[in-house]
């Protein structure tokens, strides 16, 4: 909670602090974020939007992705008011087809060539983190509140320190090393040893590169998430990530271990089923322990780092609360997971309703300040000009 | 100019998120924001065209939001007495909106997609993949094979122990029945090799044209009592049927797509979970590709003379191979095990024959029983379940299915 900041904080939206109506000591609003989403209302969109895309081979993809972005952030409200998206899908569909003929550049050249893929790795590393800063500005920009558009103000310099750098250290390595064991040389020609040498340095590239992955992912986390959450802002409220890379590496842990626990108790099962059981029963486990080894665990972890970074963001007069129960959250991941199985596709919109509304009902904002006063005070800063071409390139990367 | 009735809510003007008291009210084709009063105009916000709204759909939310042209937001009080006032004065959402909004519709829709789904699935892709081999030169075929031979070679595949007579006399075969076949046509360009293999008996297509076909089928096809020939030129013919479609390269791009379109679909929920879709669904690709192939061997049968009955012997002799076939293999894995053994211990030492009866003895033993039984194989319970389920999921068509169809083709 915000009691451990204190007034000598500086803050970018102090000036604001005029008007402001204080509660008094100790007292602070509540605001809710609720969500009036329904699963069989969203599957009438869902079921439309997946025609539409069938019917217009995919170019419909960007107007569905609207009307899908626009059904969850309208049911979503905030003290009252709700979320609404304001993206141009003509404009989507031209960021969309950017991204897709560089993934699919990206594709081939790491087929063709250990060259070709090297290339490729070192501009997707280069660009990459362009195409995030570009989305996020994007999605902010066009994302509004009581008819008030949100904004991101990280720099391009920020996104390629948070994301480029664990691209460079980890991703680079480990598909320079990929490309050099799909292309090592292995075919016995006559009179030619067949030359394994490209073979164990590409292994022992990606080794290591996956593991400093591993030991660095959660401080990489930190920075990202450090990165996306000082930059997000309405008019001239300013958020700020308040944490420590150790806060990251805690649950990171937690969840590792158990994972470590399950794989070799489930590994153990699996041995004995197959020996002394039934090996056909074996492969029939096979599925569940995949649930229970990685989709129960990045469950947890999905619900404790949100819980985890929405905690730490906020200002000095209003912050966020994250209370999303992780083994509650990992039930609901998994049922979602096992009826879109069974359903065969069919109760995917039900999935996703239910997903986001444990998501956004678990988040409080707690204001210091009357909260009232405080979206009052909200004006948009007259000069608010840079980045503009980023927020409207249409490129809108992840969900 | 008719007027509608003012309908109180509150606006928001887009530069600061404090709501102003404000009425909606429909002039004519146009829309206008009026203030609290209800009479005057709201300063410095223009009308709005009727056709430049975009109408919020009836939804279960609490309140209705209209984004004003321009900039700034109106949000509604009470979401029944906005529908109402919508209802009347001309406040309609687009077609696809009305469209999602009635579950007719949306039953509509909903067997549409499964249906037009289907269709892209089953005839709209592999029409693609076919289509596609037209734009894909043969040259980007023989580069592939040659990487997948490049990858088995070496490790699933070994140089051939058949004597330069039994090569030469299947490839002379071979050629003549596609002689034969392909009177008057351009015949597809192909190589026929052997290779000892660590897969059993076995006969594939590279894409590009190059036919492997192993010692193990060789063999195998020797124990039958009869129609050897033919039912090696069979499967020779059906391994052709692969080359002339070009099999390999439309199964790549057909799977290609499908994949694309599984992550696509899947890819934000797991990226494995969206693998199994695209594994499920190709293999159907594989199936028809098959039942493709083995028509087309018919055919190159019919023309060359080659008894299509042959082919039903195979299927047979695959089903239970004869005794004398499955001690052979027992024996011939015992002997590699054992030499590699010797191998790796630096042992010089001769295989001597008792040393290689012991080694095989377990695994002949099997067979006798897997024999008796008339099965392939000593398989351990639960694996014909397996099995069962296999049919579905499984590259091939049943055995059954296709030897049936020899069978037929064989009936004057």
């Amino acid at each position: 909670m915000s009691n451990e900041h204190t007034d000598t904080d500086t803050d970018t939206d102090t000036r604001s602090g005029r008007g402001l109506e204080r509660l008094p000591f100790g007292k602070h609003d509540t605001i809710p974020v609720e969500f009036s989403g329904q699963g069989a209302e969203y599957f009438r969109i869902w079921i439309v939007n997946l025609l539409l895309i069938v019917l217009t081979l995919g170019i419909y993809l960007p107007w569905a992705r609207v009307r899908r972005i626009k059904y969850f952030y309208n049911h979503t409200s905030v003290a009252g008011d709700s979320l609404d998206f304001h993206g141009e899908p003509r404009k989507m569909l031209r960021g969309a087809a950017f991204v897709g003929v560089f993934f699919l550049l990206y594709s081939f050249a790491t087929q063709a060539s250990l060259l070709a893929g090297a290339a490729a790795a070192a501009a997707f590393v280069a660009l990459w983190p362009l195409m995030w800063w570009a989305s996020m500005r994007f999605r902010l920009a066009h994302t509004s509140w009581r008819g008030m558009r949100f904004s991101f103000s990280g720099d391009k310099a920020g996104a390629w320190l948070a994301m480029g750098i664990p691209l460079l250290v980890v991703l680079l390595p480990l598909s320079v090393g990929n490309a050099m064991v799909a292309h090592a040389e292995l075919v016995d020609a006559p009179g030619k040893a067949p030359d394994t040498s490209a073979l164990y340095w590409g292994l022992g590239l990606m080794g290591v590169a996956g593991l400093i992955g591993m030991v660095l992912l959660p401080y990489f986390l930190f920075r990202i998430k450090q990165y996306q959450h000082s930059h997000y802002g309405l008019g001239q409220l300013r958020t700020e990530l308040r944490s420590s890379p150790g806060a990251f590496y805690r649950p990171f842990l937690l969840v590792m271990g158990g994972t470590l626990l399950g794989a070799v108790a489930s590994g153990a099962f699996l041995f004995m089923l197959f020996k002394w059981v039934n090996p056909f029963l074996a492969f029939v486990a096979v599925p569940f322990v995949y649930v229970a080894l990685v989709i129960l665990p990045w469950a947890v972890l999905a619900a404790r780092l949100q819980n985890l970074v929405w905690t730490r963001t906020g200002n000095r007069y209003v912050r966020f609360r994250g209370a999303l129960a992780p083994a509650r959250y990992a039930r609901l991941v998994v049922k979602n997971l096992l009826l879109t199985a069974c359903t065969l596709g069919l109760y995917r919109p039900f999935a996703a309703v239910a997903d986001w509304r444990a998501r956004v009902e678990a988040m409080q904002i707690v204001s210091r300040v009357s909260f009232e006063s405080l979206a009052g005070e909200a004006q948009r800063p007259y000069n608010d000009a840079a980045g503009e071409m980023a927020a409207d390139a249409g490129i809108d990367v992840g969900w | 100019m008719t007027s509608s009735p003012p309908l109180a809510l509150t606006f928001f003007d887009g530069r600061s998120a404090r709501g102003i008291a404000a009425h909606l009210q429909r002039r004519g084709d146009e829309f206008v924001l009026l203030g609290a009063d209800g009479q005057s105009p709201l300063p410095g916000v223009s009308p709005a065209a009727a056709n430049a709204l975009n109408w919020p759909e009836p939804t279960s939310r609490a309140t209705r939001t209209l984004n004003w042209p321009g900039g700034g937001q109106v949000r509604g009080g009470d979401a029944a007495a906005w529908d109402a006032w919508a209802q009347a004065h001309g406040g309609k959402s687009g077609l696809v909106q009305r469209a999602q909004s009635r579950w007719a519709w949306v039953l509509v829709a909903l067997l549409m997609s499964v249906g037009l789904g289907y269709g892209v699935y089953a005839w709209g892709v592999p029409a693609l993949g076919k289509a596609s081999l037209a734009f894909i030169p043969h040259s980007a075929d023989e580069a592939i094979g040659e990487t997948v031979r490049g990858q088995i070679e070496g490790r699933l595949l070994l140089p051939s122990r058949l004597s330069p007579e039994v090569q030469q006399r299947w490839t002379g075969e071979m050629a003549a029945m596609v002689k034969a076949a392909y009177a008057g046509r351009a015949a597809p360009t192909y190589r026929l090799e052997f290779r000892r293999s660590r897969i059993g008996p076995n006969a594939f297509a590279l894409p590009g044209g190059t036919i492997v076909i192993t010692d193990e089928l060789i063999n195998l096809a020797n124990t039958a009592p009869q129609r050897s020939r033919e039912m090696l030129l069979g499967v020779l013919a059906h391994e052709l049927g692969h080359v002339e479609r070009r099999h390999g390269m439309r199964h790549l791009v057909t799977s290609s797509i499908l994949g694309a379109v599984s992550a696509l679909a899947l890819g934000d929920m797991s990226s494995v979970i969206a693998a199994v879709p695209a594994w499920l669904g190709q293999a159907k690709y594989s199936r028809d590709v098959e039942r493709e192939a083995d028509e087309i061997s018919r055919g190159i049968m019919a023309r060359s003379g080659v008894s299509p009955l042959g082919m039903v012997s195979f299927f047979d002799l695959v089903r239970n191979p004869p005794l004398a076939h499955r001690t052979q293999t027992c024996q011939d894995e015992a002997r590699e095990t054992l030499t590699q053994a010797r191998k790796k211990a630096n042992d010089a030492a001769p295989l001597t024959e008792p040393e290689v009866e012991q080694a095989a003895a377990p695994c002949i033993a099997e067979a006798k029983t897997a024999h008796a039984q008339g099965k392939a194989s000593a398989k351990p319970a639960g694996e014909d379940l397996w099995s069962g389920i296999g049919i579905a999921i499984s590259s091939h068509p049943a055995d059954a299915e296709r030897r049936r169809a020899f069978e037929a083709a064989a009936k004057p």
